[in-house]
């Protein structure tokens, strides 16, 4: 567009804003943006973002070994191995919200306007702009086919006003307006969602907690900062206290003991007083004060776990007694001189290259394995054995004695994900918005449908019907189509 | 007690989906009404086989142990043959709605061979599997459910797509290059596909799912077979470079009004949207319930997103500038392009935290160079395409 330049401040600010405002209700603004943030999302599942050094090894594929950390430099130092929150993405993601939010306020008074206007009969100029249209001609009264017009309407679900009008009878009616809230109930949900986002990343926080077996926390390890708490460090005060009374790892009775589920019972401890207890699973957390305790993963402190081990007395008696052992514990064996020590335990271990035991899980199994040592009464060491439940005769040769392990049990800490997040429920809000907004577009028309009797020559009817809707419109043809048909019955 | 009567009805749906599929294509070439009606009845019969198949195999696990139960829709097995199912179903009611059976050539292949591939590869576990504890939840059932429905609403738009462009074609240019391209990239997947499925049947290769997809052809150990591969490929691409006319003439000849097709292709992706975006936000909510992050940027997520952009980009350019007829059915092609890359490729090449396929954390070096070169030949043929054409590479 060529304007003249006029000395007026005023004016040149005013094209300079006519201008932006322009650019940004473009929608081919829209459709370059949707699809440049498609393009670079595909670099983001490309280039890990969870660890800049995992892409080491593609990139050696790539470029070579000498070149990859050059390149990875590079990749760094563009945003691109944490592209998500790098200050392009966030940009274009700014440029798309402005872009919805000028579009809407540009189109929304105009909409409305449509959505107020009343609809009144049919005249010959309006007849001219609608996109259906169709002439018939009927014989017979007036006022049967008026009665037949009206039947047809109803039929058809457009039956709402009547009315004379310039020697006339017309029928008409306009429905589904709201059709055209549609867009921009989406519109505003994608806005809303990002308002969510938002103030999640200033006032929310991720963090993670090991809490062993009967014992607590006050505060968690932070993965994410809230951004507005620069001043924290890497742990997060929770104001109240969480104790993990019991872990408990539920096993399918078949497939190998392939885990069914984590369990972790939970007590909230507030100002001394137990406030709350659950027991909580994966997909099921416990949330206080907003904060939630997400279950996520488990272990087992191998210094603090103990052994059963059973002890039969080779000699005379038989006597048989079960002692649970930690490591490096000496137990003195009931009615006998000897004390024995576990120096290695293992609840599940397997023959590994070379003769050698190697550990698998920390699941107590029939491969349980421990090397125990026993010692006389002056505190000599007599002999030294590998205890296996996999091989029996795997036994100590110089004590009276034969052992097996009947049990492992650690203390279990259980792995807590932590997340505080004020923003999820205006996430959520926006995303109800938007399949609303979405079925509302898509799905519902504004049609508006008009129906119009005169008396034509020798005593038959002139009927003309017309119609416009918003979309849909193979759809509303046949609406319309169905109605011309009833008509001319 | 074994609990493999849903592998019976799985394998009665298979042959069903294959006998509708020579049907179809037979009613495409003879134009027969009798045809027709059998291509149609066998789809019906195959449907049912396999919703049968579905429910059976649900009950089956909960047979198995109350703790096991689940709804069919966990492993690959599952989820492919749950595909499957959308994918047919989504068809039948467009097949009842336009009252037309052309499109059944089209569908009736790729439901087939995703059971086929599914129910031969030697690696695909067809046993009930037990969940792991983060996939429990009625989240994921909502999820996954709204978005295969998605997906197979995209995937129809594709084909009628894909059929207008084909119905449209005038003469040899740079759109006909693009839908013979398609068409020619579609086959030679299904040929590749079914070389797959045919040489583990035999024995040939040991395993052709996850990494090892089309371990027979394009991607095989042997030079010899890849070169093969490739030059079948360019064959294919020249065969339908010489006979796209005969097609048209041919699918012309049921009249189907093109105005027709670009509704359908407009009103499937219409459907498919809101179907995408309920599968996303409850992904979303499932993530928030296992992890207390509702969106994590993981690759699957992340492809999903793209998908769901590059409809969104679809429909303003529809809406709002008036795209039509083939612009809007290449959109259409890009956009199912990015279903199956989000549905395959995110397992077969990027790592991720999703279920099934896992690869480990790796790029897979041989996936890439494939992916790279397919793309290039079909490239190459475009633009060959384009210099050869009577506008001598002007754009219309
Ligand atoms: C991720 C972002 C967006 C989403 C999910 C979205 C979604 C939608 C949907 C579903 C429709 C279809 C409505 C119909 O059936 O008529 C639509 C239409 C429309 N969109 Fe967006 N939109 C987005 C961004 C934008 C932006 C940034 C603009 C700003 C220019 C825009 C402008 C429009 C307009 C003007 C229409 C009206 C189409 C008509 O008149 O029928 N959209 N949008």
């Amino acid at each position: 567009m060529e304007e003249k330049k006029d000395s007026a401040g005023e004016s040149r600010k005013d094209n300079f804003l006519t201008s932006v405002w322009n650019f940004f209700t473009s929608i081919k603004l829209t459709v370059f943006l949707l699809i440049i943030l498609a393009l670079v999302s595909i670099i983001g599942t490309v280039v890990d973002q969870t660890d800049p050094a995992k892409n080491l090894g593609m990139l050696e594929g790539m470029f070579g070994k000498e070149d990859a950390p050059g390149v990875l430099e590079l990749l760094v130092d563009t945003g691109m191995t944490n592209m998500y929150h790098s200050w392009w993405f966030v940009l274009l993601l700014t440029l798309l919200s402005t872009n919805i939010t000028i579009c809407t306020l540009d189109r929304l008074p105009g909409v409305f306007k449509i959505m107020s206007r009343v609809q009144g009969p049919l005249t010959d100029d309006t007849l001219k702009g609608l996109g259906f249209k169709k002439e018939i001609k009927l014989k017979g009264g007036m006022d049967s086919v008026k009665d037949k017009a009206r039947a047809a309407m109803k039929a058809s679900g457009f039956y709402q006003n009547e009315a004379e009008d310039g020697g006339a009878f017309h029928l008409y009616s306009d429905k589904g307006k709201y059709s055209r809230l549609g867009v921009y109930i989406t519109h505003l949900s994608v806005l809303i969602i990002f308002a969510g986002a938002l103030i999640g990343s200033f006032w929310g926080f991720k963090g993670y907690a090991q809490i062993l077996e009967n014992s607590s926390v006050t505060s968690v390890g932070l993965i994410n900062k809230p951004l507005l708490r620069g001043d924290l460090g890497d742990e997060m005060p929770l104001g109240f206290r969480v104790r993990c009374d019991k872990f408990e790892l539920v096993k399918y009775e078949t497939f190998g003991g392939m885990p069914s589920n984590y369990l972790s019972d939970l007590t909230v401890i507030d100002g001394e007083k137990e406030v709350m207890k659950k027991q909580i699973r994966v997909n099921d957390p416990l949330q206080y004060k907003g904060i939630r305790f997400y279950q996520s993963s488990y272990g087992v402190v191998p210094e603090m776990a103990t052994m059963t081990i059973r002890v039969t007395a080779t000699g005379a008696g038989l006597n048989v007694k079960d002692y649970s052992i930690k490591s490096n514990e000496k137990v003195h064996i009931e009615g006998s001189d000897y004390d024995m020590v576990i120096t290695q335990m293992a609840p599940d271990v397997a023959m590994g290259p070379g003769n050698q035991l190697v550990a698998q899980s920390d699941q107590f199994k029939g491969s349980a394995a421990a090397i125990m040592q026993f010692f006389d009464s002056h505190g000599h060491q007599v002999d030294q054995a590998v205890i296996m439940n996999m091989d029996p005769s795997s036994q100590p040769k110089n004590v009276p004695f034969s052992l097996s392990i009947m049990g492992y049990r650690g203390p279990f800490y259980t792995g807590l994900q932590v997340t505080y997040d004020p923003g999820v429920w205006v996430v959520w809000l926006g995303c109800t918005l938007m399949v609303i907004g979405i079925c509302v577009a898509f799905f519902t028309t504004h049609k508006r449908v008009w129906v119009r009797l005169k008396e034509g020559e020798k005593g038959s009817v002139v009927i003309t019907a017309g119609g416009s809707a918003n979309k849909n419109r193979y759809a509303f043809e046949r609406d319309f189509d169905k109605l011309v048909e009833r008509l001319g019955e | 007690m074994s609990f493999d009567m849903n592998i019976k009805f799985f394998w009665v749906a298979t042959f069903s989906y294959l006998g509708a599929m020579v049907f179809y294509l037979a009613y495409l070439a003879f134009r027969n009404n009798g045809v027709g009606k059998a291509a149609t009845l066998l789809t019906y019969f195959g449907f049912v086989a396999h919703t049968v198949a579905l429910g059976v195999r649900w009950w089956e696990s909960y047979k198995m142990g109350s703790d096991i139960g689940h709804i069919p829709v966990s492993n690959l097995f599952e989820s492919m043959s749950f595909g499957a199912w959308t994918i047919v179903l989504i068809y039948m009611a467009v097949e009842w709605n336009y009252k037309n059976k052309s499109f059944g050539a089209f569908v009736m292949p790729v439901a087939f061979l995703a059971l086929a591939y599914i129910g031969v590869a030697p690696n695909i576990s067809k046993d009930i599997e037990p969940l792991v504890p983060a996939l429990k939840s009625y989240w994921l059932h909502i999820h996954v459910i709204t978005s295969f429905l998605g997906y197979a609403a995209f995937a129809v738009s594709f084909g009628v797509s894909l059929m207008y462009m084909i119905v449209n074609a005038k003469e040899k240019d740079t759109a006909y290059g693009f839908w013979t391209a398609c068409l020619g990239a579609l086959i030679s997947i299904i040929l590749a596909v079914s070389a797959d499925a045919v040489a583990a049947y035999m024995g040939l290769v040991a395993d052709i799912s996850g990494k090892h997809m089309l371990s027979a052809s394009f991607r095989s150990s042997s030079t010899a077979v890849m070169a093969v591969s490739y030059l079948a490929y360019a064959g294919v691409l020249g065969f339908l470079y010489a006979t796209g006319m005969k097609l048209r003439d041919s699918l012309a000849r049921y009249q189907t009004s093109s105005d027709m097709l670009d509704e359908v292709g407009y009103k499937t992706i219409a459907i498919g949207f809101p179907l995408l975006t309920v599968g996303i936000i409850t992904g979303a909510v499932w993530a928030n319930a296992a992890w207390g992050t509702y969106w994590g940027w993981d690759p699957k997520e992340t492809w999903s997103l793209i998908t769901w952009l590059v409809y969104a980009a679809y429909l303003h350019a529809r809406l709002t500038r008036g795209w039509r007829g083939v612009r809007a059915a290449s959109l259409s092609v890009f956009g199912f392009a990015s279903v199956i890359f989000t549905y395959l490729g995110v397992n077969l090449l990027l790592s991720g935290l999703h279920a099934y396929g896992a690869t480990g954390g790796e790029v897979d070096k041989t996936a890439i160079t494939f992916l790279f070169a397919f793309a290039a030949v079909l490239a190459a043929y475009i633009f060959i395409c384009k210099m050869t054409s009577k506008g001598g590479g002007k754009p219309e």
